[in-house]
């Protein structure tokens, strides 16, 4: 993408595959999470609603692995603002987790690039996770951008 | 029914994930959304994409506008030194003229071209700050020579910003349009434009924008419409 | 429990057609802020934009703002939720367009805007997004879930 705006930014990550981490996905991890966030769907509560669904055990919501407790991501360090945001996520599921897979993360920098919208000129840095099981089948991929920009304080 | 008494809905301002990296919604779905919002009774009759920074004259939407049977128009969204601006009709003398990718391009030249060339052009989601024309006028003291319509109902915007947008109009005596700014599906006609002529072609809607009467409506307004006078799409 | 204990709250594909909404409420209190930050080992030490008003305000905002972790996890459930036992959420995603804070009402919405029959493999496309109360989308997104035939 193209525009009149210069900034910086560590190149020597992009596409770089780092491991951030892995953590068991217990029962009582999946519990916590429902709670927290109200899901109510059987086949994360009840082990015999995941049964009767199909599944060989209790099932971890999807969204539970954006609460893994993980190493910090590579960051592409960009230089520009003053302040920097979550602005979107991409989240595939590939297939499901179950309580007591572990799941293993790894992380890289897809791209970096500016863009103009409501609140002026942005930078969006790009990093793609990477979740797979203890079975090394990947389980869902994610994309989580970050805009950098400057605000008046 | 006397074809004379129809409005013709157009949304105005809409962008794809053919060409804007912020949008979730394809053009085909646009097409299925707008023939399943017409069997709910509302009216929805076409939609322009106004793709960010750019405009492929090789895009051609025509197959599917006949298979869903939705006026499926090209514009761009350009980005001004007084904000976002919507471009209908664009030529190759207007591409010519401007790097579309350029993020403070010369409002005025960007109107005038657009006038000379056959196009038109429009200042967009016009109460929004920092990217909206109001901003610029009441903030940076810029002058509104050369605009003379504005979209004052954008779907992207807030009630206030749009009554900003409508208090600006207001105060010029600037012409008004409604735009959805969808990004995804379900907003495409959230906000339209109101035609008191079919708008099949881009040439019809320049020449509407030009010459005709028109007014921006909300979706539910055209329901009420409906309601009056009559189902149009069954 | 039985298999149609467990399919009570199920969704079909036959049932379902683009236009459909449904909805839900979600008002994220600062207490529910920290317990996932908590929960996804995200504490970081001191007040900071997630847990208080004063940080927020020195980056723009009005109030202490809500993760976008966090926002995409109210999402995700509220279409895991929908879909019922037998669905499967193949993807979502979101952008976070004005951010959501402390205590904000904001509407969840899920709206289908396409079914799909692929040779049997049957899927439902939603937008899905939170407004709050000036008409304002914090989040906005599309997912893609599977759901069975009767």
């Amino acid at each position: 993408m193209t525009t009149d705006v210069t900034f910086e930014y560590d190149e020597s990550v992009i596409g770089v595959e780092v491991p951030i981490g892995a953590e068991e996905v217990t029962a009582e991890k999946i519990a916590t999470f429902c709670s927290a966030l109200g899901e109510s769907n059987p086949i994360y509560t009840d082990p015999a609603a995941a049964l009767a669904g199909g599944y060989t055990g209790l099932v971890a919501p999807p969204a539970i692995l954006q609460t893994l407790r993980l190493d910090p991501a590579p960051s592409a360090k960009v230089k520009f603002g003053n302040t920097a945001f979550h602005s979107g996520m991409r989240f595939e599921v590939v297939e499901p987790v179950l309580a007591g897979d572990t799941i293993s993360v790894s992380a890289q920098v897809k791209e970096v690039y500016a863009k103009t919208g409501r609140t002026g000129t942005m930078v969006f840095a790009v990093t793609k996770f990477t979740y797979r099981n203890q079975h090394g089948r990947t389980v869902a991929n994610t994309e989580s951008s970050t805009v950098h920009r400057q605000v008046e304080r | 029914m006397n074809d004379s008494s129809k409005r013709w809905y157009m949304d105005l301002h809409s962008h794809s994930t053919d060409a804007s990296d912020d949008a979730g919604g394809t053009v085909e779905g646009y097409a299925k959304w707008i023939v399943a919002r017409r069997k709910r009774g509302y009216q929805i009759d076409g939609f322009v994409l106004t793709e960010h920074r750019q405009y492929d004259p090789d895009s051609d939407y025509r197959a599917l506008s006949e298979q869903y049977g939705v006026s499926i128009l090209r514009g761009a969204e350009v980005e001004t030194d007084i904000g976002h601006v919507l471009v209908y009709g664009i030529t190759p003398e207007f591409v010519r003229a401007f790097d579309l990718r350029q993020v403070s391009l010369p409002h005025k030249e960007v109107f005038r071209v657009a006038l000379e060339t056959g196009g038109y052009a429009v200042a967009a989601h016009a109460g929004r700050p920092r990217i909206g024309l109001a901003h610029y006028i009441d903030d940076e003291h810029m002058t509104i020579d050369g605009i003379q319509t504005v979209e004052q109902l954008n779907g992207g915007s807030s009630v206030d910003e749009n009554n900003v947008g409508l208090a600006l109009a207001e105060r010029f005596g600037l012409k008004r349009v409604g735009g959805s700014d969808a990004h995804y599906v379900s907003a495409i006609g959230r906000c339209m434009t109101a035609f008191g002529r079919p708008i099949h072609t881009v040439e019809d809607l320049v020449q509407e924008l030009l010459h005709g009467e028109y007014y921006p409506v909300t979706v539910e307004q055209t329901l009420e419409a409906g309601a009056a006078s009559g189902e149009r799409h069954a | 429990m039985t298999a149609s204990d467990a399919l009570g709250g199920q969704r079909y594909f036959d049932d379902v057609e683009s236009g459909d909404e449904f909805t839900d409420s979600w008002s994220p209190t600062g207490e529910q802020v920290v317990a996932f930050l908590t929960v996804s080992n995200r504490t970081a030490p001191g007040p900071n934009r997630f847990t208080d008003d004063e940080e927020a305000r020195k980056i723009g905002m009005t109030k202490a703002i809500v993760p976008g972790q966090m926002s995409l996890c109210r999402a995700t459930d509220f279409v895991t939720d929908w879909m019922g036992p037998s669905g499967r959420l193949r993807s979502i995603d979101v952008n976070f367009r004005r951010p959501a804070v402390h205590d904000e009402p904001l509407k969840v919405v899920g709206l289908i805007t396409d079914t799909l029959d692929d040779d049997g493999a049957t899927t439902v496309k939603l937008d899905v997004y939170f407004e709050n109360e000036r008409g304002e989308r914090p989040l906005q997104g599309v997912a893609v879930v599977e759901l069975p035939r009767r």
